[in-house]
């Protein structure tokens, strides 16, 4: 019964990790233990790998979750008394966040200001009491301080990085979530590193890497759009005029039979890559991005946009190097770090290139949405959406601010839009999204 | 053979087949729960090898279903002899009766029996390898997912025809695309990672005894090192390990020089951008002092 138990639990712990578990595959791991010697850690482990996780990428998270599910019952025991008291620490934190400043906050952020170093700590409080006296009569300062505050918090919150921190639903069984944190907080960083780390933050010394992740993102699209066949329907239809033509030669006997095939059409990619001020810190990865994958996916084509659009589709049809590439397109473009105005940009394509948005077409958009005439470039991506196949937007701008952007929201109704700012993002959209519409 | 983890371990040794605990133990636990096992890895790291060693340690038939992007039913299950039927109506048509003649046009004589039907047929528990799964489409693999939770199909002119055995499935998987949870969830599985040194150096003993020692640990070493620390566009598969070790066999050479690696290097890397990369990354004379200096090497 302890071990059926101790099964479930686990189970349920890898589920919050995000390993996908059904019933079944528990019932499988249950006969595979009758089958294996249970003194025999090893064994154990491997049955339960076998029939509990179906993927590879399962695997590092089933290794940490069982070796920190399993572990002896001292170290169980201490990992579960250091969250009870990181979690009374946690809750001092917000109590003290909630008596100091005068401001409606979320968790996070109270979590935030209980974590800040004390010197930037006591600057926030003076702020807040000197504001507060100043401004005393205005019945709307408050709500001005409350926005300073939270924002404040917000930037502290990316600066400080704690390890411990994770983001998850408990479940109330204290051994089982002191597991799944661990977990997780080990998970973010020990993990290829690269992968998680926001784009514009990557040194240059990793972009070669940054390109080998690309380019095998890439090729993996690659090799499936480049598939093309001819695939008879499930119920296939007899070609009449074919076959007849075919049985001629045995006097009008149907002997051979043709059928009428459908052709499965690749679909037409097209990049729209943001390249204005705001994207400036994407730069590299815009360019790696449409390097990757012009490299490996023939016939598509590129278009940079600032405050107009130009296309980059000939500069990356030669096979030639990374640098040199870079060189010719920073050279010979214009737009590079000027403003954005997606609506002109748009009006251009349409305008300039119409052939190029047919019902095949998927049009990538790479952009963090911030653009001059918000209205006149949804009323142009409503209008793109009716000629081609897809928009898919990924999005540089963190999911957690979607919520306040406005452009965000004219956007979003017209294209699928994820967020985009880390590799393993890209892969993600590449997998779920690119992969299985090609 | 009575089945334990241990004894299956050895008869794929026996069979040529170095396996670690993992997938002896993986292997048998699909055997034992009669589940499809599903492999993934990367190319040439030993996927097929497995059904073709475990049809020899049954000594039962593999029956292979290669797959391929268009695959369908008609090629993977059955399909009428179209011809033959035509050919007998036309012989029979003014001295048999038309229901006796149609009852016999859809029997077993005209029916042509693709691997899936075969590997329910058969008489012998069979092996049915399943290559390649990530090729088909989504439609197809909905289709084999059923049929290999019941093990029974349904002909309409003939009735449903149950397997008399189970079959022993293997399914493989270069990973190109992502399958299905349904089909997922009704196998057991194994994801097989490129060979450590250790691990190829007895692969190199077993398949190309004659490659000595110091050869073999060469050659495992430096492969391992290509495929760990160049980025190269198709990594160096067991198979090309074994045939490069062959090869600087037929040359004579017990150990590896920047010469013989210069001559041979072709047949471990087969892509030109990839011998480009390899010459400005390593070079011959880069990757034989790696291989006579590290540890393992020497």
């Amino acid at each position: 019964m302890t071990l059926e138990n101790d099964l479930v639990r686990f189970t349920r712990g890898l589920r919050q990790l995000g390993v996908r578990v059904g019933s079944g595959e528990m019932l499988d791991a249950v006969e595979a233990l009758q089958l294996v010697d249970l003194a025999d850690k090893n064994l154990v482990k491997n049955a339960l790998r076998s029939t509990l996780v179906k993927d590879h990428e399962g695997y590092v998270i089933f290794e940490r979750a069982f070796a920190s599910f399993f572990a002896p019952p001292e170290e169980k025991k201490a990992r579960e008394q250091e969250r009870a008291v990181r979690e009374q620490e946690q809750i001092q934190r917000r109590r003290q966040a909630e008596q100091d400043l005068p401001a409606n906050l979320s968790q996070q952020q109270k979590d935030t200001y209980g974590r800040l170093p004390e010197a930037e700590k006591q600057k926030l409080l003076e702020y807040v009491q000197h504001s507060l006296e100043q401004g005393g009569a205005n019945p709307r300062f408050p709500l001005t301080i409350e926005s300073v505050v939270r924002g404040y918090l917000n930037y502290w919150r990316r600066q400080l990085t704690d390890p411990v921190e994770v983001d998850f639903t408990p479940t109330g069984d204290n051994e089982l979530d002191a597991m799944v944190e661990q977990v997780m907080a080990g998970l973010g960083s020990v993990d290829d590193p690269i992968l998680f780390q926001d784009l514009k933050d990557i040194p240059d010394k990793d972009l070669p890497q940054v390109t080998a992740l690309i380019r095998k993102l890439s090729r993996r699209l690659a090799t499936r759009i480049s598939r093309r066949y001819h695939r008879s329907r499930r119920t296939r239809l007899i070609d009449l005029r074919r076959s007849i033509r075919e049985n001629i030669r045995h006097g009008g006997a149907m002997l051979q039979l043709r059928y009428k095939t459908r052709r499965v059409q690749k679909p037409r990619l097209l990049l729209i890559c943001d390249v204005s001020g705001s994207m400036a810190r994407y730069a590299s990865f815009v360019l790696q991005f449409i390097y990757g994958v012009s490299s490996v996916v023939k016939g598509i084509e590129s278009f940079i946009f600032a405050e107009d659009l130009e296309r980059v589709t000939q500069f990356f049809g030669a096979r030639r190097g990374f640098e040199e590439t870079m060189l010719d397109v920073i050279s010979c473009s214009s737009e590079w770090g000027e403003g954005t105005n997606l609506a002109a940009a748009l009006s251009t394509l349409f305008r300039r290139y119409s052939s190029l948005l047919t019902p095949d077409t998927v049009v990538i958009v790479l952009s963090d949405t911030k653009t001059m005439a918000v209205e006149g470039a949804a009323e142009r991506l409503v209008q793109m959406r009716r000629s081609v196949k897809e928009i898919l937007w990924l999005n540089t701008l963190p999911k957690a601010q979607w919520a306040g952007s406005g452009s965000v929201a004219a956007f979003r109704g017209q294209s699928e839009m994820f967020e985009c700012n880390t590799l393993a993002h890209l892969e993600k959209v590449m997998r779920t999204h690119l992969l299985k519409m090609a | 053979m009575e089945l334990s983890i241990q004894g299956l371990k050895e008869a794929f040794e026996k069979e040529g087949y170095i396996s670690e605990d993992e997938i002896a133990l993986t292997v048998y636990l699909a055997l034992k729960l009669e589940k499809p096992l599903l492999i993934e890895g990367a190319a040439g790291v030993g996927k097929t090898e497995i059904a073709k060693v475990l049809s020899r340690i049954f000594d039962t038939e593999l029956i292979r279903l290669q797959c391929y992007e268009g695959l369908d039913e008609n090629k993977a299950l059955y399909e009428w002899n179209y011809q033959r039927q035509l050919i007998k109506i036309q012989m029979s048509k003014d001295t048999v009766r038309d229901d006796e003649l149609e009852h016999n046009l859809f029997s077993r004589e005209y029916l042509l029996e693709r691997p899936l039907l075969r590997a329910i047929l058969a008489e012998k528990r069979p092996v049915l390898l399943v290559d390649e799964i990530d090729k088909t489409d989504e439609e197809f693999e909905a289709f084999l997912f059923e049929l290999l939770s019941d093990f029974q199909i349904s002909i309409p002119e003939m009735g449903t025809l149950s397997a008399k055995q189970i079959p022993i499935v293997v399914l493989t998987s270069n990973n190109e695309r992502e399958l299905s949870d349904g089909l997922k969830r009704r196998c057991v599985y194994l994801y097989i990672d490129y060979p450590t040194v250790e691990k190829e150096v007895r692969i190199i003993n077993t398949r190309v005894p004659e490659a000595g020692a110091i050869l073999a640990r060469q050659v495992a070493t430096a492969v391992n090192y290509i495929r760990s620390n160049l980025e190269i566009k198709k990594n160096p598969s067991i198979a090309e390990t074994l045939d490069w070790a062959r090869a600087l066999v037929a040359l004579e050479a017990d150990r590896l020089s920047p010469t013989l690696i210069k001559q041979t290097l072709n047949l471990v890397l087969k892509h030109r951008d990839d011998l480009q990369g390899f010459h400005e990354r390593i070079g011959a004379e880069g990757l034989y002092d790696y291989v006579t200096t590290v540890k393992e090497g020497l």
